[in-house]
């Protein structure tokens, strides 16, 4: 996708590590740390 | 997430208040980083919060300690002029207070700092919860007559 610094984050909906949905614009008006990562024993 | 020789790979980005990505960092999934180096990005994207933070950890450390409270409590050390006036000052009045050695007392110069906009002035006064920075003769005998502490 080519992000850089400075750009704005592209909105998108996830599954977060505990099973429920993280919608990036719902977090708007905080500082946010995201962290991708694969979960333990999943294929990803 | 995997990188092009086929490993594990994390990636951390910090996107700020107004949805702006201020930090991009992708490695390798054993390679990761110590806390404090997104806590450093942290406080510099938002200096604001980082001070907050700071000073809501003061509070808290200072609400740890065990400070007198009640009557006159008089925030002092055992060389600064201002506090040897205000014994003196006191003792004339025969005013009972305590005093709370700041340099060899656990907290106290937090607590200090918190009431005088970060400075660890001497002396300062917990007067029955009322507090006065410094030694101010006239400021000291109106807080007093407020507490019913002196007529």
């Amino acid at each position: 996708m080519g992000l850089k610094v400075g750009q704005k984050a592209p909105d998108f909906t996830l599954p977060s590590h505990l099973g429920q949905k993280v919608t990036l614009s719902e977090l708007r008006g905080h500082n946010v740390v995201l962290a991708f990562f694969p979960m333990a024993w999943t294929p990803v | 997430l995997r990188s092009k020789e086929g490993r594990s790979e994390r990636a951390l980005f910090l996107i700020d208040k107004d949805g702006i990505i201020r930090y991009i960092d992708i490695h390798d999934i054993d390679d990761q980083p110590d806390n404090e180096v997104l806590l450093a990005e942290l406080r510099r994207i938002d200096p604001q919060a980082a001070a907050a933070a700071t000073r809501r950890a003061a509070v808290e450390a200072v609400e740890k300690v065990d400070l007198p409270h009640g009557g006159i409590v008089m925030y002092c050390n055992n060389w600064c002029p201002a506090c040897k006036k205000a014994r003196a000052w006191l003792g004339a009045r025969n005013l009972p207070y305590r005093e709370v050695d700041v340099p060899n007392t656990p907290g106290a110069a937090d607590q200090v700092r918190l009431w005088a906009n970060g400075n660890v002035t001497t002396p300062t006064f917990d007067i029955d919860g009322t507090i006065l920075v410094d030694f101010n003769e006239q400021k000291l005998e109106e807080a007093l007559k407020q507490a019913n502490l002196l007529k």
